[in-house]
């Protein structure tokens, strides 16, 4: 399980008291989550990660801590409460096929209570975003304006569907599928880490390496964004190679990230380690090792992690063969371990 | 006790291998890869049953071969090109996904089934090839550029009960105006499939018909191109407008405010545009 925060846009809602209704908002509403794993509670930005199997049969509700003060808040910028309603939409995340929209609630803030129950814990969900197990869901709470409001020049919303404030609350689901993936390596991103212009590629390894427990926390892995694009169009022997270079990159720099993270003076517990994402990963590599033995190897012999980690037959032989058949074919292999 | 239900799957790994396997086939035997020729039954063996949602197996393989055979005949015809395809595919696949549970359609080993499986046909004609960015291969996430993925966000999103008449609007209006149809995929995959406001369905079918309303915007050139620019509108007036709360008359009605007050901005009739 892990709780991150959302990055949003800002919106252009210039309306007089907005700013502490909003405030209100993102500390008061609250998703509440229930699961196998325990009970949670997500303030607006706040990202979930569930392993796929407690995302089964969630209990998830909007809950308000303090109803009359959020209907206070919001009455100085309408004409009349009954202006406002309250939505709760429920979304899929961007990784689903069906990227769906459903809106699940919609009630008068003169009558909303302390909750609104999405899916009772236990059941099974009938909103299909919170049904998706594979790639988890969205769930918005909004307060919208009703009504067009004729004439006045206060600053206030006038227009119909126009958004007054908004929490955004995110669960997804993090799995050994929660691999490290490349992202388009953009000039924000050069900038933001003060690499050169024509650099191609960037691993950033973050001070949660040796804890996180998925691995986009531990490790961010950027790649030219048009080597990104063009490689998903490579095929064949091409296609394998380019992979091994990103692949074969991507590695050596996250072992020797983890041999030096290993020997920082300040460097987590075992117990804590042992529990990251990216200890798992090299566990699940060298099954062979006891924790012990494979931490002191990390440590000690990056290189030969390394080479022990190229030398799986299903890497290294295609790779040989894509090479040689580069070079007009003609291969006669058996396995490098003979 | 119930029957347990299972829908079919073809994981990452397995799908790289299937498509490895059909491009050599099809380089070799270039008309093959219909859904039961007997070449590719070794392959069917990497298709697992997972437990958890149901299906109606018969009934939609037999309208994928359906679809196969018409768009085979079809093709014949010159009006048949490859917008008309993609066109095609995006209603037939809304009308599919009626015969498949949610769970299922939320799996995407399920579309990678799909991909290779009945509609390896229809992926050769459009693609061209199976590399991996059809299905998801290369840590490729962005599902709304898998190729049957696309197709289904480019129907679902404008179908309306059973009016599915915007899906190819824009071509008709755009012939109607005796204009190419080189920018018809790229005005639906630029906002009704690739634009997050599209999520509220409401929002997608809005905009089509108010870009299709008078004065019509039309792309015509890489110069010219007021739609995306429409899009982008659209997309920032979402930051201060909550579509999901709004009726799809709402949305049109406000859209096209939208369009009136930035139509200079959008469309300016001193460049290069024709007499429409």
């Amino acid at each position: 399980m892990s709780i991150s925060l959302r990055q949003e846009g800002i919106a252009l809602r210039p309306y007089a008291g907005l700013r502490k209704l909003e405030e209100h908002v993102e500390n008061e509403c609250i998703l509440a989550v229930v699961t196998n794993a325990g009970p949670f509670a997500l303030k607006h930005a706040q990202v979930l990660g569930l392993a796929k199997e407690d995302l089964d049969a969630i209990g998830v509700k909007v809950a308000f801590q303090n109803v009359d003060k959020l209907r206070d808040l919001a009455a100085p910028l309408v004409m009349d409460l009954t202006d406002i309603d309250v939505f709760i939409v429920a979304k899929d995340r961007p990784a689903s096929p069906l990227r769906q929209t459903v809106v699940v609630a919609r009630i008068p803030l003169q009558e909303l209570e302390h909750e609104i129950i999405l899916n009772n814990p236990g059941e099974h969900a009938t909103v299909p975003p919170i049904h998706n197990r594979d790639s988890g869901f969205i769930v918005e709470m909004a307060l919208v304006l009703n009504k067009n409001i004729q004439g006045g020049f206060s600053v206030r919303p006038r227009e119909k569907g126009a958004l007054i404030a908004k929490a955004i609350f995110e669960v997804k689901p993090v799995s050994e599928g929660d691999s490290f993936q490349p992202e388009p390596l953009t000039d924000e991103v050069r900038e933001r880490f003060r690499i050169p212009q024509s650099s191609w590629m960037y691993a950033d390894f973050t001070s949660a390496l040796l804890t996180a427990e998925t691995f986009g926390e531990a490790a961010r892995f950027y790649v030219h964004e048009s080597i990104l694009a063009d490689i998903q169009y490579l095929q064949g022997d091409e296609g394998f190679l380019a992979e091994s270079l990103l692949q074969t990159q991507f590695v050596t720099g996250l072992i020797y990230a983890v041999s030096a993270a290993l020997r920082d003076e300040e460097a987590p517990d075992e117990s804590e380690i042992v529990e990251s994402q990216v200890f798992m990963l090299f566990a699940k590599r060298f099954p062979a090792k006891a924790t012990a033995e494979l931490l002191t190897w990390l440590k000690e012999e990056p290189a030969a992690v390394l080479a022990s980690w190229q030398s799986k037959p299903e890497l290294s032989i295609p790779l040989i063969k894509a090479i040689k058949n580069l070079n007009g074919g003609n291969y006669d292999l058996s396995s490098p371990e003979d | 006790m119930g029957e347990i239900m299972t829908y079919p799957v073809l994981k990452i790994s397995d799908a790289k291998e299937v498509a490895r396997a059909l491009s050599v086939q099809l380089e070799r035997f270039p008309n093959s890869g219909m859904i039961d020729d007997p070449s590719f039954q070794d392959l069917d063996k990497k298709i697992i049953e997972r437990v958890g949602d149901d299906w109606q197996k018969e009934r939609f393989l037999a309208n994928a071969r359906n679809f196969h055979r018409n768009v085979s005949e079809d093709r014949r015809y010159p009006d048949f090109n490859d917008t008309v395809l993609n066109e095609r595919f995006a209603k037939h696949i809304v009308e599919q996904a009626q015969l498949v549970g949610v769970r299922a359609l939320q799996d995407p080993d399920f579309w990678r089934y799909l991909t290779l499986f009945p509609y390896r046909n229809y992926t050769r004609m459009r693609d061209k090839d199976y590399s991996e960015a059809r299905f998801g291969g290369s840590g490729n996430r962005q599902l709304n550029r898998w190729t049957l993925v696309l197709g289904f966000l480019w129907g679902s999103r404008l179908a309306k009960d059973n009016d599915f008449s915007l899906i190819s609007a824009y071509r008709i209006a755009r012939l109607s105006q005796k204009l190419s149809e080189s920018w018809v995929k790229d005005f639906y995959i630029n906002n009704v499939v690739r634009r997050k406001w599209a999520g509220t369905r409401a929002a997608a079918r809005a905009m089509v018909t108010v870009t299709l309303k008078e004065p019509r915007l039309f792309d015509l050139s890489n110069s010219y191109r007021p739609t995306p620019k429409f899009g982008a509108l659209i997309g920032r007036a979402s930051e201060n407008m909550y579509f999901p709360s709004m009726e799809e008359d709402e949305l049109e009605a406000y859209f096209d405010g939208l369009l009136a007050r930035n139509l200079d901005r959008l469309a300016p009739r001193s460049v290069s545009e024709p007499n429409l």
